[in-house]
């Protein structure tokens, strides 16, 4: 939910709005807004699976630090939810697994 | 590419050192992993004091305004989205956006990576819904979202009191702060009377045993100090975690810097003398790197590192410098040694 009026920050600016897509299901965000927000403004706070023992993991740090928010956006694995701005007709899925090691068309 | 000073972060002390470099006609680049400048500052909304002038009586995000805007009239070159990843034979730095790494050559380092927060550890710490304090704060404050409706806050750091007082004051029910000791951690007077304002219970000697849910934060189950035996089950969603912070080392990794373990800094930092400048020359050390501290204590690091690389450029001081140099130094001895008499006392006993 969002924070509407601010007690130092006022009220909330009608910012530009962008759709994603969560497991195919479109959700709206506020431009400007991290992956890992927009989801949690929605109501979705599981963000992937650990690897080894398969609990549910979400934001921890929301700093690009602890590594708990990876998810998949548009196609890529292994994103920092809490360190992609949202883009207008953004994929995002679950992290489940390991990752695929990079190769091109995704550099390095 | 190529500058005089690259330093690594655009937070307040980077920012700090920036205007120090280009102020003086050398030639800066900072490099920020995130997508704006400011750092830690962008989410903050309390008023920063202590804080030298020109910098007094401004909110967190203001201050981080301020820098950035005061950097304008110089050439300063900006790479967000960046991080530093490694060291080229030739000693220049690699930085990756992600995908292609670029090879930047530089004269001298500022490092000013900041601090992370530190976890705390009880059975369920993983679950979403738990947090740490300070990505509660990022929640509120630039994601404008709720991270829940009732929550908890374990550790009573001045930090945690404040973002708890934030919380309170966006509508959210904080049912309590817990702290395992038998003494609120919080040094300074004013944070502590603000929360207390707000009737939200300090528990003391009060731990978590653990936390639980479907998927999500649904109970946490306190156990007290006072009442052996008995544990208190109580229906939250979400948990935030104050663990104190540490300094961010990786760069230090990468550039073979010693470090050294000093308690009262946050942990492990690297090793740097009087001039802020590491083991080794022309890596100079800034901000919570160069250990956790105030507001204040990074901004001012951040210029005397600043000045000090300007100093390396310039292969020696000039009188000017010194005595500017001097200034900071007495405002970071007044502050520091005011605020947090330890961690001025190790910061001395760290720079030898």
């Amino acid at each position: 939910m969002e924070i509407v009026n601010h007690p130092v920050l006022g009220e909330l600016s009608q910012a530009k709005t962008v759709t994603l897509y969560f497991a195919g299901q479109p959700l709206t965000a506020r431009e400007g807004q991290t992956v890992a927000a927009a989801l949690m403004m929605n109501g979705i706070y599981k963000f992937g699976k650990s690897r080894k023992l398969l609990q549910a993991r979400g934001l921890y740090c929301a700093n690009g630090r602890c590594q708990s928010c990876l998810m998949t956006i548009d196609g890529v694995e292994h994103i920092r939810a809490c360190s992609a701005l949202v883009r207008d007709g953004m994929t995002v899925e679950e992290n489940t697994g390991d990752p695929d090691i990079r190769r091109k068309p995704h550099g390095n | 590419m190529e500058t005089e000073v690259l330093i690594l972060g655009g937070g307040p002390s980077g920012l700090a050192a920036a205007y120090e470099v280009a102020s003086r006609g050398h030639g800066v680049m900072i490099v920020d992993e995130a997508w704006a400048l400011g750092g830690q500052l962008r989410q903050q909304t309390q008023i920063i004091d202590p804080i030298p002038a020109p910098f007094t009586g401004l909110r967190g995000f203001q201050l981080a305004e301020t820098l950035v805007e005061r950097l304008k009239e110089f050439p300063v070159e900006y790479l967000l989205k960046h991080e530093f990843i490694g060291l080229f034979a030739d000693g220049s730095a690699g930085v990756s956006g992600g995908e292609k790494i670029l090879r930047i050559s530089a004269k001298c380092f500022v490092v000013a990576t900041g601090a992370a927060e530190s976890a705390r550890h009880f059975p369920g710490w993983t679950l979403p819904g738990v947090m740490t304090i300070g990505a509660a704060q990022i929640l509120i404050n630039r994601e404008r979202i709720y991270p829940g409706k009732t929550g908890l806050v374990v550790g009573s750091s001045d930090m945690a009191l404040e973002i708890t007082r934030q919380m309170h004051d966006v509508g959210i029910n904080v049912i309590g702060v817990v702290e395992p000791t038998s003494q609120i951690l919080a040094k300074d007077g004013k944070i502590v009377s603000s929360l207390q304002e707000t009737g939200i219970p300090v528990l003391l000697q009060t731990e978590v045993v653990a936390v639980s849910g479907s998927g999500k934060v649904e109970t946490v189950l306190l156990s007290s100090g006072n009442k052996p035996g008995v544990e208190t089950d109580c229906q939250v969603d979400f948990v935030c975690i104050d663990g104190g912070r540490h300094p961010i080392l990786e760069p230090f990794s990468i550039m073979n810097c010693p470090l050294r373990y000093e308690k009262e800094l946050g942990g492990w930092l690297p090793s740097y003398n009087g001039k802020l400048q590491s083991t080794n020359s022309g890596i100079f050390v800034a901000g919570q790197a160069a250990g956790v501290t105030c507001q204040a204590g990074v901004v001012l690091t951040g210029a005397i590192a600043g000045i000090n690389a300007v100093d390396y450029l310039e292969n020696g001081t000039a009188e000017a410098r010194e005595s500017c140099k001097q200034v900071y130094w007495d405002e970071l001895k007044r502050i520091e040694s005011t605020q947090t008499p330890e961690v001025w006392q190790a910061r001395m006993s760290h720079m030898g």
